[in-house]
């Protein structure tokens, strides 16, 4: 069992976050999105947990945190160079640097990081192995 | 699907209270700061990050944002709440209880953390 159940995002625009969402997550080895049945989300289902974006249910504009990271597991580089270039591709924007091979604190990781349309800061990240 | 998340906080030992509060009655082991002073929980495989932000700005809540937490029954959500309420936590949304999604049944309970993040903790009600 995972820790976490569920990560929710904030939109603004549902269909914009779909086309990101759908080329990334198929770009990690996942689905497209559902979406509900009122157009005001879209659900993915991958790897056991589920990720949903939302419009925000208090009627405001969907703001993205300061200090927030959502991290998405990709299997190898190559994995989140794909991800990473299908996100800037399809809305997104490449954020602190250039990717590669980072020192997490628990071992080498290699890590690319994007905000996704609404501003959202995503890390796409795959552990190496210890040389 | 997640390898981590990472969410702000402006005062680490504050969330630290909070966050040990919580994440022990879902029976995680208490945070450890990291040599870069961020505060690191792992827990059923998955590790969970509080930082202060990169920029140097305060740290901010997402509008629309929710990281929801795996509780293994309806008084463990329960008592995962009261631990938030009595460590720096504000009560959301409607008090912890059963919510009908269209498929399942699901026991819900909203916090938000010291910093402003909405969290949720999820039991999953096994179908009768």
């Amino acid at each position: 069992m995972d820790m976490y159940t569920h990560i929710m995002v904030g939109s603004n625009d549902i269909a914009r976050s779909k086309t990101f969402y759908d080329a990334l997550f198929t770009a990690l080895g996942g689905q497209p999105g559902r979406q509900a049945p009122d157009a005001e989300r879209v659900l993915y289902l991958h790897h056991g947990a589920v990720f949903i974006v939302t419009r925000p249910i208090d009627g405001q504009p969907a703001t993205h945190a300061n200090g927030g990271t959502i991290g998405l597991g990709a299997v190898d580089p190559a994995q989140v160079e794909a991800a990473h270039a299908a996100g800037t591709a399809h809305g997104g924007t490449a954020i602190e640097g250039p990717l590669g091979e980072r020192d997490t604190g628990l071992g080498k990781a290699y890590l690319g990081y994007l905000r996704d349309p609404d501003g959202n800061k995503l890390c796409l990240g795959c552990r190496l192995p210890a040389a | 699907m997640f390898s981590h998340v990472v969410l702000g906080a402006n005062d680490i030992a504050e969330a630290k209270r909070f966050y040990d509060a919580i994440l022990g009655v879902l029976g995680a082991p208490e945070g450890v700061i990291d040599p870069w002073g961020r505060l690191v929980y792992s827990h059923e495989g998955s590790r969970f990050l509080l930082t202060r932000p990169l920029n140097g700005e305060p740290a901010t809540h997402a509008n629309g944002g929710t990281l929801g937490f795996a509780a293994k029954s309806i008084e463990q959500a329960d008592a995962w709440h009261a631990a938030g309420l009595a460590h720096g936590g504000t009560a959301i949304e409607d008090p912890p209880g059963y919510r009908y999604p269209p498929v399942g049944k699901i026991y819900l309970a909203y916090l938000r953390d010291p910093t402003g993040n909405k969290l949720c903790a999820r039991y999953l009600v096994p179908a009768a």
